[in-house]
């Protein structure tokens, strides 16, 4: 099934005239959100379709405000009787709740109103067909087959294809409509040795527009290598060493910092990172930028989760952390406004995270090491935001004499988030915008590396 | 300060109307299984789910029409209701609906689905059509092993009592008191959040072999999570529990000893200092360290990862796989468990299934596809987290049954170690059968005695070999209480773990003193 979203977007604001009449009938301001999507998912596993899956679904959400009062509901049930009577339902809870200064709809002078394209909808994506990607996800996996005979399984290749759209109103006039496309491929091969151990890794990639996505080729090889390279993993003997994060593991740290300094974090004063406010959170060579304008990328919102406009800004600049990102309640508890960082409700999300490029090839600065660690996955994700202890299982490579050695599996790396950062003491050049939050390569002075 | 609301008599849906069956949650309606062409359970899914049982029947009959040798339709209505008390104010009340009806084809080993959020004999057609063309792959099977029709367990739980029923008025105080037990426990305590989230799932499936349930599965969660603050330093408590209960939960477990368990892990880990590193004795606490058993044999044994050749355990059964120390049984039959189901989301009864008898492989987790492939029964693990997934195999409650040990025994014996009491969760990658769990709360172990609290940390190992050193196991079972949720390929269903104070000779802990 094809969604119209011309149509459903003329659908929408009809629907929410209704329902935005009704609520200043029943007294009670309105926030009042609907979604669509299209979506469709292959999986291939040694060349057989393995599962197919397609949908079309759609959805309401809405927080109602009475005062300084405020409760949300949500349902897949999207007629307009339905609507009103959740509105009803809702309506009727928020006489239960207390009383919050915090609670309310954002500051309409932070509305989103452009119109500005960032190309964040591709009607080529809308167009792949269930033959396309089954044929997209047989040639990833057999590219990872094709890589060595030591791939002898797989447990699949993905390909999943999806248009959406969202629109959100409210009772102060903002009305925002905004559609979405993305693709994906993933592939996941399992290598045997002779003595019947397995290794399995995998890669993936996906884009908003069907034709930035990497082949099916590249992902299938990438996948392919990073198995193989893993045969014969071992746990390394534990001690305090350097250590490398590759891109897919140095987003995650990002992500961690992000978590820590956002606005609900800082004022349920539940992060080790509270009063941490212009003053340095780590090492000089750290930058981190949001920016949610960039055309075509993963996380690119013109507005927020409340309809409030987006904007670049930095995070953490050459160390020293610049704000507390925030939504609406968050920033009210703070004394401030909105940073377009409306996750929807209370919670606080990034858009396009990244920590920006450094200097150093990431080649140079493994051959920097004289023994240590290069990470290129984790497994788990035991972190304690309230201390910043932070310990995560690893797999990757043991470093000696700056070259890539041995595999590691069975493995854990260890230190306090806030050290981390303070610790990072190179930055790579190799950023690319890949996963939404990116990251270069990044190297630690010291972790505590836990094997035999 | 509270109110009755609306949701005390809710019409489930407003659709349930338009066909004429009013309120739903009505004495009429009981958990039911059948085999062909019972009246009752037909009339069931016409009257809940307000669609004729003709249309439901083309319906299925379209998903085989190209070739597929499998046909399913499943039904779901979802009432998911939260309370959300921050530092002693109800912020939140939450409300949410969510109901669409799965159609899935299936040919040998390969599936398609898809779903539909509207109630309409035209839109089932449309998606059974759709997947009606997974004929295009796949050798068709035709052996069914269907097991005999049989009464499902009604004493598990009861939907008709579900919580979620009820005035908030009567739930808000549950949360006052878990927010003022957390406070009277210690003036450290700097921060309380508490939430009771409950949910009722009324599911019904009709399959292309005209075989017919109805279930009403209920679910309550009460979580206290806290921040103690000395000297400049903070520490996070989080406590939880619940079950397929409604809210005579609480006459066993109050929410002031959930509000203290929550108030004294964050207040005892405040002086906690770095775990050690490199492979260390680890005694595992009863109760949550259950989850060792869900990371380090559980996924592994699910059948998908099996007929695929992918999980480490592939091609093992009858084979030793961990200490004989060890029997471990998955079991969805406990009543009012979070991991409990009368029946899986395929129709088959939930049922008892010892996985490792003594160290052996003895049998893996089957949906209705792994079993067909393997020419058995399905053992009632096939779940799904909603409509909006097709089933796999899935855990219910895994656990280990119970050794000889007393706990003081396994602790007295032990030189030096850490013991590993609150967990946070945990991950295994099945093919190498690395995994790891996460531990929150933890002490050292010094010539037989608990002595100082831990840091967070993480523990490493690998499946079979992690199991194969188990040395002691204690006489002390405990099931966990309410609280996991597992995830697999995106999907979370609630499960539920269980296991005795063991002692395990040499495990990897990812602690930062060396």
């Amino acid at each position: 099934m094809r969604v119209n979203y011309d149509s459903l977007n003329e659908e929408w604001r009809i629907l929410a005239e209704a329902v935005l009449a009704r609520a200043k009938e029943l007294g009670v301001e309105l926030e009042l959100k609907f979604g669509a999507g299209d979506t469709l998912s292959v999986k291939v596993r040694k060349g057989e379709l393995d599962e197919l899956r397609q949908s079309a679904p759609f959805g309401v959400s809405l927080r109602v405000f009475k005062g300084q009062r405020s409760v949300s509901a949500s349902s897949s049930h999207v007629d307009e009787r339905s609507v009103l009577e959740l509105l009803a339902r809702a309506a009727d809870n928020v006489t239960l709740v207390d009383e919050d200064a915090a609670n309310g709809l954002p500051d309409s002078d932070l509305f989103f109103s452009g119109t500005a394209s960032l190309e964040v909808f591709d009607p080529d994506v809308a167009a792949v067909t269930v033959d396309k990607a089954i044929a997209m996800a047989t040639a990833a996996e057999k590219a990872a087959f094709a890589v060595d005979p030591r791939i002898t399984n797989s447990s699949g290749a993905s390909v999943g294809v999806n248009t959406g759209a969202t629109a959100i109103y409210n009772s102060l006039g903002l009305a925002a409509f905004q559609t979405r496309s993305s693709v994906s491929l993933s592939v996941s091969p399992v290598a045997e040795e002779s003595d019947g151990e397995k290794y399995s890794d995998g890669w993936w990639h996906s884009a908003r527009f069907a034709a930035d996505l990497a082949t099916p080729a590249e992902v299938g090889r990438i996948a392919g290598e990073r198995c193989v390279a893993l045969i014969g993993a071992e746990k390394v003997k534990t001690g305090k060493f350097p250590v490398v994060f590759a891109p897919e593991t140095a987003k995650d740290l990002v992500s961690l910092l992000f978590s820590c300094v956002s606005g609900t974090a800082i004022y349920k004063k539940s992060t080790f990172l509270t009063d941490s406010e212009g003053k340095a959170v780590a090492s000089d060579l750290v930058t981190i930028v949001d920016d949610p304008l960039r055309r075509r990328g993963l996380g690119t919102d013109p507005f927020d989760a409340e309809g409030v406009a987006t904007s670049r800004q930095v995070l953490v600049d050459k160390g020293t952390l610049k704000f507390y990102p925030c939504g609406t309640f968050s920033a009210r508890r703070l004394g401030r406004k909105s940073t377009g960082h409306s996750g929807g409700g209370n919670s606080v999300t990034s858009h396009n995270l990244y920590l920006e490029a450094g200097t150093t090839p990431p080649e140079e600065m493994l051959a920097g090491v004289q023994e240590g660690l290069f990470v290129t996955a984790f497994i788990g994700f035991s972190f304690n935001q309230a201390t910043g202890d932070f310990s995560r299982g690893v797999r990757g490579f043991w470093v000696k004499d700056g070259k890539l050695g041995l595999p590691v599996q069975e493995t854990t790396v260890s230190g306090n988030l806030g050290q981390m950062f303070k610790d990072v003491v190179a930055v790579g050049n190799d950023l690319a915008f890949r996963f939404g939050t990116d990251s270069p390569t990044v190297m630690i002075k010291e972790m505590m590396v836990s094997g035999a | 300060m509270a109110k009755d609301n609306q949701w005390t008599r809710r019409q489930f849906l407003s659709r349930g109307a338009i066909a004429g069956g009013g309120v739903l949650l009505c004495s009429g309606i009981s958990p039911a299984w059948a085999g062909r062409g019972s009246m009752r359970d037909r009339s069931l899914l016409q009257s809940h789910f307000g669609l004729a049982a003709e249309d439901l029947g083309k319906a299925v009959r379209a998903t085989l029409a190209r070739g597929a040798d499998y046909g399913d339709l499943f039904l779901e209505d979802a009432v998911t209701t939260s309370l959300v008390m921050d530092d002693g104010k109800l912020r939140n009340v939450t409300f949410s609906e969510d109901s669409g009806v799965g159609i899935r084809a299936v040919k040998g080993d390969t599936q398609a689905y898809g779903y539909t959020q509207l109630f309409e004999p035209a839109e089932l057609l449309r998606v059974a059509d759709q997947v009606a063309a997974v004929s295009r792959s796949g050798e068709a099977r035709s052996a069914v092993i269907a097991a005999a029709p049989q009464q499902l367990r009604t004493d598990l739980y009861s939907g008709l009592n579900a919580s979620v029923t009820l005035a908030a008025s009567a739930k808000v105080s549950l949360l006052e008191r878990a927010d003022a037990a957390a406070r009277a426990y210690s003036p450290l305590i700097q921060r309380v959040d508490v939430s009771l989230a409950e949910e009722v799932r009324v599911i019904g499936l009709l399959t292309s072999y005209d075989k017919r349930f109805v279930d009403i599965q209920p679910m309550l969660r009460f979580n206290v999570t806290v921040v103690a603050e000395k000297n400049g330093r903070k520490q996070q408590g989080y406590a939880s529990g619940g079950g397929r209960v409604g809210l005579e939960y609480f006459d066993g477990r109050s929410p002031e000893a959930l509000a203290q368990e929550a108030s004294r892990i964050a207040v005892e880990m405040l002086d906690a200092r770095p775990a050690p590193a490199g492979e260390q004795v680890v005694v595992l606490a009863p109760g949550d360290s259950g989850v060792l058993l869900h990371e380090a044999v559980g996924h592994g044994l699910e059948a998908d990862f099996n007929r695929k050749g992918t999980s480490k355990y592939a091609g093992r059964i009858g084979k030793p796989v961990a200490s004989k120390l060890c029997t471990v049984v998955d079991e969805g039959l406990f009543p009012r468990s979070r991991g409990s189901i009368a029946v899986d989301d395929e129709g088959t009864p939930a049922g008892r299934n010892v996985l490792i008898a003594e160290g052996t492989l003895v049998s893996y987790m089957h949906d209705r596809i792994s079993a067909r492939h393997y020419g058995i029964e399905s053992t009632g693990n096939g779940r799904r987290q909603s409509y909006r997934f097709p089933p796999m195999p899935r855990m219910t409650n895994t656990y280990m049954l119970p050794g000889t040990a007393t706990p003081e025994d396994v602790i007295a014996s032990t030189k030096k170690g850490i013991y590993c009491k609150a967990f946070s969760g945990g991950q295994v990658n099945i093919s190498n059968g690395d995994f790891v769990f996460q531990v929150v709360e933890s002490y050292l172990i010094e010539e037989g005695k608990l002595t100082a609290p831990l840091k967070d940390v993480v523990i490493i190992g690998n499946g079979p070999d992690a199991l194969g050193k188990v040395s002691m196991v204690g006489n002390d079972l405990v099931q966990s209480d309410g609280r996991w949720t597992c995830g697999k390929g995106s999907q979370q269903v609630p499960v539920g773990v269980g296991i005795s104070t063991i002692k395990v000779d040499a495990i990897t802990v990812g602690g930062t003193d060396q």
